[in-house]
């Protein structure tokens, strides 16, 4: 046979079964039992007949848990006519008594949209059906309090178990949780074996601590496990120890049909009572508790180190367990160390410590009584308040050892042995209280003020220094100028006085004063002070002409000789002084030219 | 004639100065004295919210030397606002660069910062380099450089009527200390530096300018990052590690950098 012919017939037989699954379109619900107690479940079986089918939709179902158990696929040739179908498996489990429908299943089949026909289903209060249930009595759960009445946040020991009698596999636990209650996990499952009733039990066990916070009454919600477990018929009723004997073949081919089961255990309620009114010193301490206290040693030497330990230790609550209060004398440098809290969790339920560990330095010689606060709590087994209490512990504290010989074994000894100083705690440094840290309001606004003018004014006083020097010199120049310009001027109008001076005898010391101030103006010089050899040497740097500086030099001998010498002044020719205005003109025109040039080098 | 000129300057200066410390030291005992006290009690009673409403209105009004941002730091870390308490701190040291106080409580608030970010300094290069310029407070700035001003020109007067060497040295000098106080003051006025303090629990740090944008990071509360830009109700900042992006305006505080 070729491919294409093989391909062809598998077609072939496709077509035939899916019109043959057409033809047969229906959807039927059915439960293994129709009566079941509340502790026991049914197994709803929904087929879906006919190729094409969706999964069934169920109706509201808010009086039973429904679990989902998977399906299974089924092909039928009977006398040519081929069936398929495939059964959607659930499991109820029932959460009250009392007569319930389960209203039509509806899958869509084909196109078409199918229903089952109704079921009713009777629950009973566990127990009640007699010769049945034995199934489910095969595996079941168990919950329990040990205080259904207890008191605000006392401990209760909430237990569950799962047992069977069976070998279960892949048994898991619903997750549960305890609304309006806290609670602490004690340890993990446990496993056990017990006999009820004459019957050998697997159990699993698990414990979890409880406590309310508030009085009322407080539902614990159902917990619910599910297995698979060995059907019934496939495998002989027994204890699950004759598992491995039970069956040989069975279990070596591992042929053991399973089903999926699902248990409950029942709801608990508690009814939390609350506590009587609570005595001075109460922290919210509830359970059995005791108070210690020790130090190491009664006798002390200042200086020395003692560590007092207190611990507070009992069965109980240990979510509000105080730091015990105590009384230590002014005498005394406290070093407190922090505080070891260890919950230890057991059967009986939750045992704590908490260990306050003071490290005592005493500074002054003397006897002193260190007492510890009472610890008040509250005992739900006598339902009323407690108070423990330690003896007052006395310490005697002599003088140190001396301080010298401390210091001496100190610098001796080699710098070993330190230890590293390690920061206990972190904090910000305090806030800073001086009144100097207010800067007066007025202040910013007068340094704002201020710098235009102190960062002007220093500039403002060198420009005045500056402009003060600077018209000094002009002032200076300007007056040089002047003498400069009107020196010819002023030594003529000397000269013509000279001559009109002539019966007065004074001709030649005017004449003579007239010449000096005039190369005294002229060259900028003091007149009083100059000779005739300064002359002579300042009109030679001027570059004068030599025959010009002789006249004059010869004019200033002949006056000078008239001023200071023999002859008097009747013998100065006042036509001589007419050809000295000529020179002194002549010799101003080369002065004039002799400075625009520049002084010889 | 220059003694007379020397002591009516000097005059001029004292008369200058004298009323505004009379002023100033009569208006210590004023209103906002009391705030202060009244904000310290506060603190001590541990009434937290109040003593940094105090305080803050206090440094809001320019009152501030740097210990009363100090102080509203540390009422702010008690109410267990860490960013608020960051920008105070560091609005402390701008007022006081070189308080050991102020760097330790900072020190303190950036541990509870939850972000791993390095915060915004200076180089250590340009800290050292510009030693003046980080260690400095504005208003010390402004100080040093009007005495090296009035310095500098006195120096130049007196060096027109006395040639001494001297008066040369103290002008140069002078010049020099002016010129880098008088520089610091202009690039803080200029190109100042800005750090943005996270103020809230948790920010998004988006893209652009719009929460539509994409969410580039998130940012917590206490991160120092260095302010970039600002647009309407938008901030863009930097992180030490380069990252950039814009977050709310109203989720930092800027504060000055130097």
């Amino acid at each position: 046979m070729g491919a294409r012919t093989r391909i062809v017939a598998f077609a072939t037989g496709l077509l035939a079964l899916s019109g043959t699954a057409a033809r047969a379109a229906s959807i039927v619900a059915e439960v293994d039992h129709s009566e079941v107690a509340t502790d026991g479940q049914i197994v709803l079986t929904v087929t879906v007949e006919g190729t094409g089918g969706s999964e069934p939709v169920l109706p509201p179902l808010a009086d039973f848990q429904v679990f989902s158990q998977g399906q299974s696929h089924q092909v039928q040739m009977i006398n040519g006519s081929v069936t398929s179908s495939v059964a959607y498996n659930y499991v109820l489990v029932p959460k009250k008594p009392g007569t319930f429908q389960i209203a039509p299943i509806t899958a869509e089949i084909g196109g078409q949209r199918m229903s089952s026909s109704p079921l009713t289903i009777t629950v009973t209060a566990p127990g009640h059906i007699a010769g049945k249930g034995a199934k489910e009595r095969d595996v079941y759960a168990t919950a329990t309090v040990s205080n259904d009445s207890p008191f605000v946040s006392e401990l209760v020991i909430y237990t569950l178990r799962l047992l069977h009698r069976v070998q279960i596999t892949n048994a898991t636990a619903g997750e549960q949780t305890f609304p309006g209650l806290v609670s602490r996990d004690l340890g993990k499952w446990r496993d056990y074996e017990t006999v009820i009733d004459g019957r050998r039990y697997a159990v699993n066990e698990r414990k979890v601590a409880l406590s309310a916070p508030q009085p009322g009454t407080i539902t614990i919600e159902p917990a619910t496990f599910s297995a698979d477990v060995p059907m019934r018929g496939n495998k002989r009723r027994g204890s699950h120890f004759d598992d491995f004997f039970g069956d040989p073949f069975g279990d070596f081919f591992g042929s053991v049909a399973t089903e999926k089961h699902v248990v409950r255990a029942p709801a608990l309620e508690l009814h939390v009572k609350p506590l009587p009114p609570a005595p001075t010193g109460f922290g919210g301490l509830v359970g059995q508790y005791t108070l210690r206290a020790s130090l190491p040693k009664a006798n002390l030497r200042v200086g020395e180190s003692a560590t007092l330990t207190v611990t507070i230790e009992g069965a109980g609550n240990t979510a509000s367990m105080p730091d015990p209060e105590m009384d230590i004398p002014r005498g005394f440098k406290v070093y407190d160390d922090k505080p070891v809290t260890s919950v230890e969790d057991s059967e009986a339920g939750v045992r704590s410590k908490k260990i306050l560990s003071r490290a005592l330095v005493p500074a002054a010689v003397g006897r002193y009584v260190l007492t510890l606060a009472p610890l008040v709590y509250f005992d739900p087994k006598a339902g009323a308040y407690r108070s423990a209490q330690v003896e007052p512990v006395t310490v005697d504290v002599a003088a140190g050892q001396e301080p010298e010989q401390l210091h001496l074994v100190e610098l001796a000894g080699p710098r070993t042995g330190k230890t590293a100083v390690h920061v206990l705690a972190d904090d910000i440094l305090p806030i800073y209280k001086r009144a100097d840290a207010i800067v007066p309001r007025t202040l910013p606004v007068a340094l704002m003020s201020l710098v235009v003018p102190a960062g002007l004014l220093p500039l403002l006083s060198f420009l005045s220094c500056w402009t003060y020097l600077g018209l000094q010199r002009n002032q200076g120049a300007s007056l040089r100028r002047r003498r400069r310009r009107r020196a010819l001027s002023q030594a003529l109008a000397g000269l013509s006085s000279a001559r009109r001076q002539r019966a007065s005898g004074h001709a030649a010391e005017m004449a003579h004063k007239s010449l000096r101030g005039y190369f005294g103006d002229k060259l900028g010089l003091c007149a009083e002070a100059l000779t005739r050899n300064d002359i002579v040497a300042q009109l030679g740097a001027l570059h004068v002409p030599e025959p010009l500086v002789t006249t004059i030099a010869v004019h200033i001998d002949h006056l000078e000789r008239a001023q200071y010498g023999a002859q008097t002044d009747s013998s100065i020719d006042p036509g001589a002084l007419r050809p000295l205005a000529k020179v002194l003109k002549e010799i101003d025109k080369a002065i004039d030219i002799g400075q625009k040039a520049g002084p010889r080098a | 004639m220059k003694n007379q000129s020397a002591r009516a300057i000097a005059a001029a200066v004292l008369l200058l100065l004298s009323p505004m410390q009379v002023r100033g030291a009569n208006e210590s005992q004023g209103e906002p004295v009391e705030r202060w006290v009244q904000a310290n009690a506060a603190f001590e009673a541990g009434d937290y919210p109040r003593a940094a409403a105090l305080y803050e209105s206090l440094a809001r009004e320019h009152l501030d030397n740097g210990r009363v941002s100090f102080n509203w730091g540390n009422a702010l870390l008690r109410m267990g606002q860490v960013g608020r308490a960051i920008a105070a701190y560091r609005h402390a040291l701008t007022r006081q660069p070189r308080d050991a106080d102020i760097k330790a409580n900072l020190a303190f608030a950036r541990k509870s910062a939850k972000d791993a970010v390095v915060p915004f300094e200076p180089s250590p290069v340009a800290q050292t380099l510009f030693f003046w310029h980080y260690s400095s407070s504005t208003r010390e700035l402004w100080v040093t450089a009007l005495v090296a001003n009035a310095l500098l020109w006195l120096a130049l007067c007196l060096r027109m009527f006395r040639r001494r060497d001297a008066l040369v040295w103290v002008a140069a000098l002078a010049a020099a200390v002016l010129l880098a106080s008088g520089g610091s003051l202009l690039v803080r006025h200029r190109w100042p530096v800005q750090v943005a303090v996270v103020t809230v629990p948790e920010t998004n740090v988006y893209s652009g300018t719009s929460t539509d944008s994409v969410v580039r990071f998130v940012l917590h509360e206490g991160t120092e990052a260095q302010w970039i830009d600002a647009e309407p109700d938008w901030v863009r900042i930097a992180l030490s590690d380069g990252k950039q992006g814009w977050l709310k305006a109203d989720s930092v505080t800027l504060v000055d950098a130097d």
